[in-house]
């Protein structure tokens, strides 16, 4: 369970957040639908711990973040533009990667791509990637660990139908895992497809909430 | 003994850092290059090959310590500050644009801030001491060259090139002045630079470190310790000069100071 308690943010002087409470469930896919600047990957990057807040909390499992822990136990994140080294190819990017925690091998990593839809044997380096390759190495990125809690910022961003499918179905899958999932879009029809509960922001505010 | 987060994020820096680097580690050579040509040209002028220590000498000798006297140009030593401007660029802008893009990821797997800031710290210290290995190597290539390895200073040589009468000095002695105290020095700088780069940022903590460094050559006191790896401000070289176990001990506050204040500065910082 993810529980924002009385969320504020402030950044250089402006509310970039202002009084969030959320209770988010695992096994649930949660919308944040809003225009640019509404604040959420603000909110995204609270939940992973990147930013701290000015006011309020976040507690993920009945950890505060910035007391018990500084970062989830188990996230994977998609937050705005999909970044990796350049010069790597996707497979040697993702490896890096995942050797930091060790939990996953080679083999998992390249199931997870061709899942994606990118060739694991792909030499080309990640510079030279098109905008949807891109996407789909960062959804990869996401998804490869199999975490707990699943953060994807405009994921449908330059994605064909059938890497819209994809991600639908990964989405899928994870929800069935019991993993929490959060997908900020400003696409409202797709995310009235994919989400369980929407949560529309602006100006850094939850303004409706839809089930 | 460590975790397998800890082994993999320091792996990660240590492989990713210096790779994403390595352009900066073959334009920082040019300095030791430098001093190769210039100590072979003279070569010429004496009867025997330079030694492994003509070349760090003449590279790390700076200058004694600067009294302003009227019609006197205060000069600062120009390959000896390209060699500080090298490890500077390679410090530079990595950590923090590496958080910025795609460190996220890693980030977010090693789960520590501290673990991050301080694989960061360790990258620092392997950069620099990459950099002292590259030029080791280039004067070593140089010495095989010349058909004469040897790790006997000159007398005449360093009389001649270098103004420094090397008979006064222990072999161990020259190796301190010549690589150990360098390298330390350059580290400490470096941790300081790399906190800098944080909290102000990388342009700003860039010119604030050079500006340091200039003024330590041109004031040689204890609170400007950017001059401390000049061999002819040396206690070894110089009656009065800066003792080891001051230089020591200096480098040690300051990259304490740079590492854990780095850290306390860090585990407060915004990640956007």
């Amino acid at each position: 369970m993810i529980i924002l308690k009385n969320l504020d943010k402030e950044l250089n002087g402006n509310a970039v957040l202002t009084d969030i409470n959320l209770e988010l469930s695992k096994g649930k896919v949660y919308g944040l639908q809003g225009k640019n600047g509404s604040g959420k990957t603000m909110l995204m990057r609270a939940v992973c711990g990147l930013i701290k807040p000015t006011g309020g909390y976040v507690e993920i499992d009945g950890e505060r973040l910035g007391k018990e822990s500084a970062f989830p136990e188990s996230v994977g994140c998609l937050i705005e533009n999909p970044a990796f080294v350049p010069y790597y190819s996707g497979l040697k990017n993702l490896q890096i990667l995942a050797d930091i925690k060790g939990r996953i091998d080679r083999k998992d990593i390249c199931l997870m791509m061709e899942r994606v839809g990118l060739d694991p044997g792909e030499k080309k380096p990640f510079r030279k990637y098109s905008l949807g390759m891109k996407q789909r190495l960062g959804i990869a990125c996401a998804f490869m660990e199999a975490p707990d809690i699943i953060l994807l910022d405009e994921p449908f961003n330059a994605l064909d139908t059938e890497g819209v499918e994809m991600l639908k179905n990964l989405l899928g899958e994870a929800k069935e895992k019991e993993a929490t999932i959060i997908v900020a879009c400003h696409d409202k029809e797709e995310l009235e497809l994919i989400a369980d509960e929407i949560f529309v922001m602006e100006n850094g505010k939850i303004m409706e909430h839809k089930s | 003994m460590w975790s397998s987060t800890r082994r993999g994020i320091i792996k990660y820096d240590l492989c990713q850092g210096l790779r994403a680097n390595m352009w900066k580690f073959l334009a920082g050579a040019v300095p030791f290059f430098g001093v190769v040509m210039i100590v072979q040209e003279r070569s010429v002028l004496f009867s025997t090959e330079p030694s492994f220590f003509e070349y760090f000498i003449y590279l790390f000798k700076g200058i004694r310590n600067y009294t302003p006297v009227p019609g006197q140009q205060f000069e600062v030593p120009i390959l000896w500050m390209i060699v500080q401007v090298s490890m500077a660029l390679i410090v530079y802008d990595y950590p923090v644009v590496n958080l910025e893009k795609y460190g996220i990821q890693t980030i977010i797997r090693a789960k520590s801030r501290a673990l991050w800031w301080f694989s960061k710290c360790i990258w620092v210290a392997a950069s620099v001491a990459l950099y002292y290995a590259v030029g080791i190597l280039i004067i070593l290539g140089a010495c095989m060259l010349m058909g004469k390895i040897s790790f006997i200073a000159d007398q005449e040589w360093n009389m001649v090139m270098n103004e420094l009468d090397v008979s006064l000095i222990e072999n161990k002695q020259l190796w301190l002045i010549c690589i150990c105290i360098p390298l330390m020095s350059s580290i400490a700088l470096s941790l300081l630079q790399l906190t800098g780069s944080f909290v102000l940022s990388p342009v700003y903590s860039f010119l604030l470190l050079l500006s340091y460094i200039v003024i330590s050559v041109y004031y040689n006191h204890s609170c400007f310790m950017g001059a401390n790896s000049m061999i002819l401000r040396n206690e070894f070289v110089m009656a009065g000069g800066n003792t080891l176990s001051g230089i020591v001990i200096t480098n040690i506050i300051v990259m304490c100071a740079a590492v854990f204040g780095g850290y306390i500065y860090f585990r407060r910082h915004d990640i956007y």
